[in-house]
């Protein structure tokens, strides 16, 4: 599986050393990005998108930097790299474009000049091939009349314009993985939709991975194959975007969703959850949501649910979870999981999916499951535990999530969602709310 | 552009006018009769009166302004009291020193400078900074009679590397330069660092780094060219007020430029070489800060456009 994916970040670990201590602004995680697909990363601001974005970009400043964790990129490690190895690797093989297009272009020096930058970094070729590919580049993401654009100023661009410069940028070496930070935060919503359209186009045109970073779930739902939420450096669910929507596990993923306006809704006010990110220094001693979750138990305050890995089936205890294999993501999910889990997304469901279709599949998986189980839930990555139960051994490693996902959910009849959504999914946080099957039943 | 220069240009003269109005006054008020301090104390009364008359100076002062005005549209300032040669001339003669002198100070000041300043801010916080930043701390505190004196002890004096004075081949004016370059040096070093470090913060700093350029490249070429604007201004402003006369650098070394001449004007009561040289003077400076404000123009694309 792992051999599949075109990057692969395995429980990232960026702490800033501050004055007031260690922050672990990115704590443990992991994220897959397979070949040709949108992966979102959503999240409220300093969840730790960013910094995860940064930490693969071996963009990150005193006083941070990564502490652990591995960052492979098509097979080759990329995490400790020399400067000179990441300056090739950095707008080659990865690029990353930014929140801010108004102040990421050097305002002295022509947009056209600064593209053509990009490409004689990282190819031999003359300055007037580099100009032509750079107008056409200009031509692909839509910028009228890109001769005359090759010699302006940022100062004489739009905000449209110059983030469709950056993404020109970004795109000009085609590179493997393109990061967008947060891409069309500054842009209008007209814009958006354009740049977000033109993103898509050219990832898929160019086959480039796009790990689109955000707060906005409109942009998820729009363009994204797979979502991470992430929360205080952690993520905390991954699923298919469609079946992130359809049924978010996490309290914290379904607070995101709740929070989006609806417009065939009567609402005195709108639904937020309550308080802020925790401070990093003084995280809670429990879960690191619990603070403002309102399904929160008290085990929650206490305990620290800890990350799951995916889990080898050939460990001697199968679905035990201290038998983490961090370095064989491959071998993980699909077979990873004994019954314990499956009895905990099946009662997940049981609860929480009112839709017959839903109630369904939970009924059947409860069956199968035998109905015993009391372990932690998965919030994370819901359901591997269905999935291997039915299919280990079945299907094929190595699909893409997205178009596995989509076949077998029309097929489905007992697996659900967590059968097209598992596929990079191997990590999360596990969340103790169903820790008691008692209290979803109610 | 064009307007724009002219228009700076014509801003100048009310500046220039007003300058020589205020020179012209002040020599007046102070007390000395320069004919007498031309022919010492005791002369016959009536002489004096004669060479006064001669001079034009009984008459009221708004003529004897309005007459200077107009010789000096025509190039002439008049004629120096103790010398009695013409002051354009002895400015012209006076002011390929100055202009040697300058443009070497102006040199090492630049080289040190900018350099040194770079390496404090890509060593930011460092040792290097930190000694280069103490040095050029010292370099802007002292004050230049100061460094000429102790160079002059240190370098002319006791180790006899250089010639204690004059101006009249390079070994000579090494000192001198130094001296006068070493201020420079110091406020161009200090400004080129800060202006780095906040250069260094910005986004598109980021974003020449994810395009893959490695830590030197993003310095010399998307950094420094934005960190530069102020500095290139500061350094045309310093180098015309150089020009125009390092007058305690010049007394210190005896070089015979622009700055000696003004100093020898002082203490000779000669109006017509002093009037001459503060003339002159201010038009360089004019002339430095029109420079100044159209190399902004030229660097800073935002700023042409909004021409």
């Amino acid at each position: 599986m792992s051999e599949a994916m075109v990057l692969d970040i395995k429980n990232l670990q960026s702490h800033f050393f501050t004055a007031k201590g260690e922050v672990p602004a990115v704590d443990g995680v992991s994220i897959q990005v397979p070949p040709g697909k949108i992966i979102g990363i959503v999240g409220e601001s300093g969840c730790g998108k960013s910094m995860t974005a940064m930490s693969v970009m071996g963009l990150l400043r005193y006083p941070g930097r990564v502490v652990g964790g591995s960052i492979t990129l098509e097979g080759r490690d990329i995490t400790h790299l020399s400067p000179r190895e990441l300056s090739q690797v950095r707008g080659n093989e990865i690029s990353m474009i930014f929140q801010e297009p108004m102040t990421s272009l050097n305002p002295v020096y022509p947009v056209g000049k600064q593209v053509r930058e990009a490409i004689l970094l990282h190819q031999k070729v003359s300055k007037a091939e580099a100009k032509a590919r750079v107008l056409d580049i200009f031509r692909s993401v839509g910028i009228p009349e890109p001769e005359k654009r090759y010699y302006s100023y940022p100062h004489q661009l739009s905000g449209g314009l110059r983030q469709r410069v950056m993404i020109g940028m970004a795109m000009v070496c085609r590179p493997k993985v393109m990061i967008a930070d947060e891409p069309t935060t500054a842009l209008d919503v007209t814009i958006e939709a354009q740049i977000l359209r033109l993103m898509k186009k050219l990832c898929e045109e160019q086959g480039t991975s796009i790990i689109l970073i955000t707060h906005n779930m409109g942009v998820v739902a729009e363009v994204c194959d797979y979502v991470y939420v992430m929360y205080a450096g952690k993520v905390m669910e991954q699923a298919e975007t469609f079946a992130l929507f359809e049924r978010p596990s996490h309290p914290y993923t379904q607070g995101l969703l709740k929070s989006i306006p609806k417009l065939d809704e009567k609402a005195e006010r709108l639904y937020t959850i309550e308080g802020v990110v925790p401070n990093l220094l003084h995280l809670p001693k429990g879960c690191s949501f619990c603070t403002r979750c309102d399904q929160a138990q008290e085990r929650c305050f206490v305990e620290k649910p800890g990350l799951y890995e995916a889990v080898r089936l050939n460990e001697p205890e199968v679905g035990g979870r201290e038998s983490v294999e961090l370095n064989e993501p491959a071998a993980g999910v699909r077979e990873s999981v004994g019954l314990n889990e499956m009895a905990t997304g099946s009662r997940k469901r049981a609860g929480l999916d009112e839709s017959a279709a839903g109630s369904q599949e939970s009924a059947d998986m409860q069956g199968m499951a035998g109905g015993g189980s009391r372990k932690p839930g998965e919030c994370g990555h819901a359901g591997d535990g269905e999935d291997s139960q039915g299919r280990a051994g079945q299907e094929k490693e190595g699909q893409e999530p997205g178009s596995q996902g989509r076949e077998v959910r029309e097929k489905a009849e007992t697996h659900t969602r967590r059968d097209s959504g598992q596929e990079p999914a191997s990590h999360g946080v596990r969340c103790f709310r169903y820790e008691s099957g008692g209290q979803l039943d109610e | 552009m064009l307007n724009r220069v002219l228009k700076r240009i014509a801003i100048s003269i009310p500046v220039l006018v007003g300058v020589v109005l205020a020179i012209f006054i002040m020599l007046r008020i102070v007390p000395g009769n320069p004919v007498t301090t031309m022919m010492g104390e005791h002369v016959n009364p009536a002489v004096i009166e004669k060479i006064s008359r001669e001079m034009g100076l009984d008459q009221p002062l708004y003529v004897q302004f309005f007459r200077y005005i107009a010789n000096a549209l025509r190039g002439d300032f008049g004629t120096s009291y103790r010398l009695n040669r013409n002051v354009t001339g002895i400015i012209l003669e006076a002011f390929p020193n100055t202009v040697k002198l300058s443009l070497l100070a102006a040199v090492i000041a630049w080289l040190i400078g900018i350099v040194s300043g770079i390496v404090a801010a890509i060593r930011q916080n460092k040792l290097l900074d930190r000694l280069f930043m103490g040095v050029s701390l010292m370099g802007v505190s002292m004050p230049v009679f100061m460094t000429a004196l102790v160079l002059q002890y240190v370098f002319a004096f006791k180790l006899k590397w250089f010639p204690v004075s004059g101006f009249d081949s390079f070994k000579a004016m090494v000192l001198p330069a130094i001296a006068l370059g070493w201020n420079s040096a110091g406020s161009i070093a200090r400004m080129t660092r800060s202006n780095l470090v906040e250069v260094m913060q910005n986004d598109f700093i980021r974003t020449a780094r994810a395009k893959g350029l490695r830590e030197n490249g993003v310095i010399i070429g998307h950094a420094l060219k934005n960190a530069m604007l102020p500095v290139v201004t500061m350094m045309a402003l310093q180098l015309s007020s150089m020009l125009s006369g390092a007058v305690l650098t010049e007394s210190v070394f005896g070089v015979p430029g622009i700055g000696r001449l003004a100093v020898n004007g002082i203490e000779t009561r000669d109006m017509p070489l002093l009037q001459g040289t503060v003339v002159f003077t201010t038009i360089l400076i004019i002339l430095g800060n029109l420079i100044a404000d159209l190399l902004y123009n030229v660097l800073d694309p935002r700023i042409r456009e909004g021409a």
